[in-house]
């Protein structure tokens, strides 16, 4: 039976007007099918009885609850929340009348775990002796088994709305307002969070006092969380944290966060993020993704009515320390709001007296020191590329792209790219270039003759281009904002703009650009002297040394490492940098032939950060390599074997990485006797790499010396002769000194091809001068140097030469 | 369910065979982010406003913004976002649910949710949360986009105007819809018993 007609029968019998005889109806549609009939009736009749059928949570009913609390009996209705509903009690005891309010958490919220929390909340709170804090005067379950609480009874208007009614001006308000700063830091300093303030707990009394409502609520509630299930009002979005909007649990910097929109809505009547209702808002806020309208911009005229002012005079009235004071309660990383109520309340006295105020202006540099995203996943998790050789250096390349999403994070990207960007993906298939194009010209406008600005938008965009594999559209972008920075005086922002730019090469593969880059980085930033953000200091030594690393320069790499190393780790780095750096430090080791320590270091690393694949590939290679020193063959096969497929499956084949880490897995295949897959991996692979290469790479050497490896194992001499070649001009392009390690092996393969296709004397050569580079090479290539002397000797000691010596 | 730390290229990939048409990616989708989604939906689910939305959307914005930025993601429509995060959101519910049941002595009072205003003869944290779970892939077999509205509306807490939109139909579609799936629903589980 089709279900269309079927649910086609069902609407339309819905549709029929009330006195239609629906049955006839449906007999006359359907004919002789008994079947549909009787399917489509059975669902009209199971919908009847669906409305009939009784809810779950009987509709809040409007009555007051006949039965005692204790002590006391409910005698109105206040109001009503999600969690709970306030009444007004009176004592049943005939003792003495005393109006109360009573407080009923909601029914779904009890059972045995959360009544043993209430119970131990409630005393808390009945410690609570302020004038301005209701007083807690009793609670406990009532026979329906619901906890209650009795309060201080308190006739009083939201302090928004009596501001508002009275036309209070704003000293008025702030009068009003540091009353309530200071019963919000009694309760802090025993101890006791609010959690939920907002002007529905906030009444003002008739004689123009304060009194704070539900204290400790927000805290309840969180026990609360433990024991339900879902739709449980905790508190208003409005006025909560983005911390708390994340989850998590209440504290005083959130009441600090909340007592700043509440003094944002006094100032100005507007909600310091736009359209309260809106989502996208929300989330914003949730991942500290959106700024607070600077107060001025937020005055409308009868909100300046409603201060006793013309919107003019209002907005002249904010500028400056008041807006200043607002804006720094409203920090969203809480770390730099006001760091108690008490700093917000004197902050506020110091600017009624006419005194400076300690909040400090908002500016770009200074926004710039927030990276914390915890939330947001790198766009790509990037892998370290850790090629691993047979006898020649440690080649760390670091894929860049955590390290892109890392730099990206360096300033927010706007709420209008956001927008922009979520916008332009609802309209069917679109990849995120195209989102990105189509932004670009909605961004001019919003920067028009802003340079700071303009500089932020533009190292955003270019580090979202550079995420994107879009080197050129990258360059252009963080070019001009670096003139943008250096315009504006922003050396922070230059020196970010600079280690993107680096990453942007270094993902080409010019490393030493990058390293150019790196350094320059670092100047802007020592212009900052004392100020210079340490964390930037860290990332550009450790760029710096593992670049160098990377170009096998250990003597030069080792003092960058040292350097961002010794001063400890600064706040802000992620676990995963650490590691990274820790994986560098021990490749520098491993170098020196210190394999011991080395791997310590790997372990070390691999702690760091357990669960973090990114770290995992870095140390993995890194143990590649080490194999590779010291000829466990087999090993090195089976770590690049995972290596290998660990980039097939992440990176996908058409990348560079996964081309480099798969000729290696085929170099250790070819040594461990695995010679004829090994052989057509890179027959295979190859050619793919070639086209995907970029030719200004520095490190194309790699995988053709390996390919030249397995070509000898494979005893195909003429490839692998031509391989060497390659591998040694591409060496010879880079431009890499001397005592190059690659170098020395390409030379070694290179003799030995030659020797293979009977050019001796030619051959030899090579394979001395292999020798002596080895030679200038660590102490990791120590046991190359000897294994290749050997080769050397029993060579010029055989007769035979008609095959070249046995690898 | 297996759940794991979601590779960032395996969410591409499996994204993109979606797009390609392939549904079984989308359980391995779910699976991959499965993790992921329940910490953002410890965060959200508990909150309620006078729109469910809100805490709904918040989520799956979230998870559209994170997929969003995996490099050059064939996004085909926010739809595919949304529907997923409603089943997801289905299953974390599913799954308390059993876990929640597994606990309890038998015998012991719990305390019941209403599952959504309109369905309030689902208790949401109880057992009939894997029946109806159970009966919903029963119900996406025959309608899917039937099955579709309700996880988007009752799950993820969509208005009806905004399961419109994702669904790409009218609001009185989607209206009549959830009447049929309803009345669906109900008549499945009250056979049960």
């Amino acid at each position: 039976m089709r279900i269309e007609r079927v649910k086609a029968l069902f609407q339309d019998a819905l549709d029929l007007p009330a006195r239609r005889d629906w049955v006839t109806w449906l007999r006359a549609q359907t004919g002789s099918d008994y079947q549909l009939f009787e399917e489509v009736s059975s669902l009209i009749r199971a919908r009847a009885a669906m409305q009939q059928a009784a809810p779950i949570a009987p509709a809040p009913a409007a009555s007051v609850p006949p039965n005692c609390f204790g002590a006391y009996r409910a005698v109105g209705l206040l109001g009503r929340g999600g969690t709970s509903t306030v009444y007004r009690a009176e004592r049943a005891d005939g003792q003495y009348r005393q109006t109360v309010a009573l407080k009923v958490m909601a029914g779904y919220l009890t059972g045995p775990e959360f009544l043993r929390r209430f119970e131990t909340e409630r005393q808390l709170l009945a410690t609570l002796n302020h004038p301005n804090i209701t007083h807690l005067l009793d609670g406990g379950i009532a026979e329906t088994g619901e906890p209650f609480l009795v309060m201080e009874y308190v006739e009083g208007e939201r302090l928004d709305d009596y501001c508002d009614r009275l036309k209070l001006s704003v000293p008025r308000r702030l009068a009003l307002f540091v009353k309530v700063c200071e019963a919000v830091e009694y309760a802090h300093r025993n101890l006791i969070v609010h959690g939920d303030l907002k002007p529905n707990n906030i009444l003002a009394t008739a004689d123009g006092g304060i009194k704070l409502l539900d204290f400790g609520t927000g805290v309840l509630l969180d026990a609360a969380r433990e024991f339900t299930v879902t739709r449980t009002r905790m508190l208003t979005p409005r006025y909560a944290s983005p911390e708390r909007l994340r989850g998590g649990r209440v504290t005083p910097a959130h009441d600090v966060f909340s007592l700043g929109i509440l003094l944002y809505e006094l100032l100005t009547g507007a909600w310091p993020f736009g359209d309260p209702g809106s989502m996208l808002r929300e989330l914003q806020r949730a991942m500290d993704d959106a700024y607070a309208r600077a107060p001025v911009n937020a005055v409308t005229n009868e909100a300046a009515a409603a201060r006793g002012l013309t919107a003019e005079r209002l907005r002249r009235l904010l500028k400056g320390d008041l807006s200043a004071i607002v804006l720094k309660a409203l920090e969203s990383d809480a770390s730099l709001r006001y760091r108690s109520v008490r700093d917000l309340q004197e902050d506020l006295e110091r600017y009624l007296d006419g005194l400076p105020v300690r909040a400090r202006v908002q500016t770009a540099w200074y926004r710039a020191g927030k990276f914390a995203r915890r939330r947001w996943l790198p766009v790509s998790a990037a892998l370290l590329l850790a090629v691993s050789l047979s006898a020649a250096s440690i080649v760390a390349i670091e894929a860049a792209r955590t390290a892109r999403a890392q730099a990206a994070k360096a300033y927010k990207v706007s709420a209008i790219l956001k927008d922009v960007l979520s916008s332009a993906a609802g309209h069917g298939n679109v990849t995120v270039m195209q989102m990105l194009e189509e932004a670009e010209p909605k961004l001019q406008r919003a920067w028009a003759g802003d340079p700071q600005t303009e500089a932020e938008l533009r190292l955003n965009l270019g580090a979202s281009y550079v995420t994107l594999s879009q080197p050129d559209r990258a360059m252009a972008q963080l070019q001009r904002a670096l003139t943008l920075f250096r315009i504006a005086g922003d050396y922070q922002g230059a020196a970010i703009t600079l280690y993107i730019e680096g990453q942007n090469r270094g993902e080409l593969g010019q490393i030493a650009k990058s390293v150019a880059l790196y350094r320059q980085g670092l100047e802007d930033l020592s212009r900052l002297g004392k100020e210079a953000p340490k964390l930037w200091q860290f990332r550009l030594n450790l760029m710096i040394g593992g670049s160098l690393a990377v170009l096998d320069r250990y003597e030069e790499a080792r003092p960058w490492l040292a350097a961002a190393l010794e001063t400890g780790p600064p706040a802000g780095v992620d676990a995963w940098e650490l590691a990274n750096a820790d994986v560098r430090w021990g490749s520098l080791l491993a170098a020196e032939g210190k394999f011991e320590e080395a791997e310590e270091r790997f372990a070390n690393a691999l702690m760091r950060a357990p669960r973090n694949s990114l770290v995992a590939g870095m140390v993995r290679g890194a143990r590649i390599t080490v194999a590779g020193y010291r000829g466990e063959f087999v090993r090195a096969r089976d770590l690049a074997r995972e290596d290998c497929e660990r980039s097939l499956l992440i990176l996908g084949p058409a990348r560079v990485e996964t081309a480099v880490r798969c000729a290696a897995w085929a170099r250790y295949r070819a040594e461990t006797g695995e010679i004829e897959p090994a052989l057509r991996q890179v027959r295979d692979e190859l050619p793919k790499v070639r086209k995907i290469w970029n030719r200004e790479s520095d490190y194309l050497w790699v995988p053709l010396t390996y390919a030249a490896h397995v070509m000898l194992k494979a005893d195909k001499f003429t490839e692998a002769d031509r391989y060497a070649r390659e591998a040694l001009h591409a060496s010879d392009i880079a431009g890499s000194p001397a005592n190059n390690p690659w170098r020395a092996e390409a030379t070694e393969l290179l003799g030995s091809a030659l020797i293979g296709e009977r050019d001796t004397v030619p051959g030899q050569r090579l394979l001395f001068e292999a020798q002596r580079l080895y030679a200038q090479c660590g102490p990791a290539w120590s046991a190359s140097a000897r294994r290749l002397a050997e080769a050397i000797r029993l060579f010029s000691n055989k007769a035979d030469h008609t095959r070249g010596p046995s690898w | 369910m297996p759940s794991g730390k979601a590779l960032p290229g395996e969410i591409t990939a499996l994204l993109s065979q979606w797009g390609a048409g392939d549904r079984r990616a989308l359980t391995g989708l779910a699976t991959l982010a499965y993790d992921d989604l329940r910490a953002i939906a410890n965060a959200f689910l508990r909150r309620e406003n006078r729109t469910h939305t809100l805490q709904a959307t918040a989520l799956v914005n979230e998870l559209y913004l994170r997929l969003i930025r995996q490099r050059n993601t064939q996004i085909t429509d926010r739809k595919h976002f949304y529907t997923l995060a409603a089943m997801i959101m289905r299953r974390i519910l599913a799954d308390y649910a059993r876990q929640t049941h597994a606990l309890k002595r038998p015998g012991t009072r719990h305390n019941r949710v209403p599952l959504d205003e309109d369905m309030a003869w689902i208790d949401a944290a109880g057992e009939e949360m894997l029946a109806l779970d159970h009966a919903l892939g029963e119900l996406e077999a025959l309608d899917e986009r039937s099955a579709h509205t309700v996880e988007l509306r009752f799950f993820l807490g969509c208005t009806n105007e905004e399961t419109a939109e994702l669904l790409n139909v009218s609001r009185k579609t989607v209206d009549r819809d959830l009447e049929f799936a309803k009345a669906w629903l109900y008549r499945r589980l009250s056979g049960k018993a």
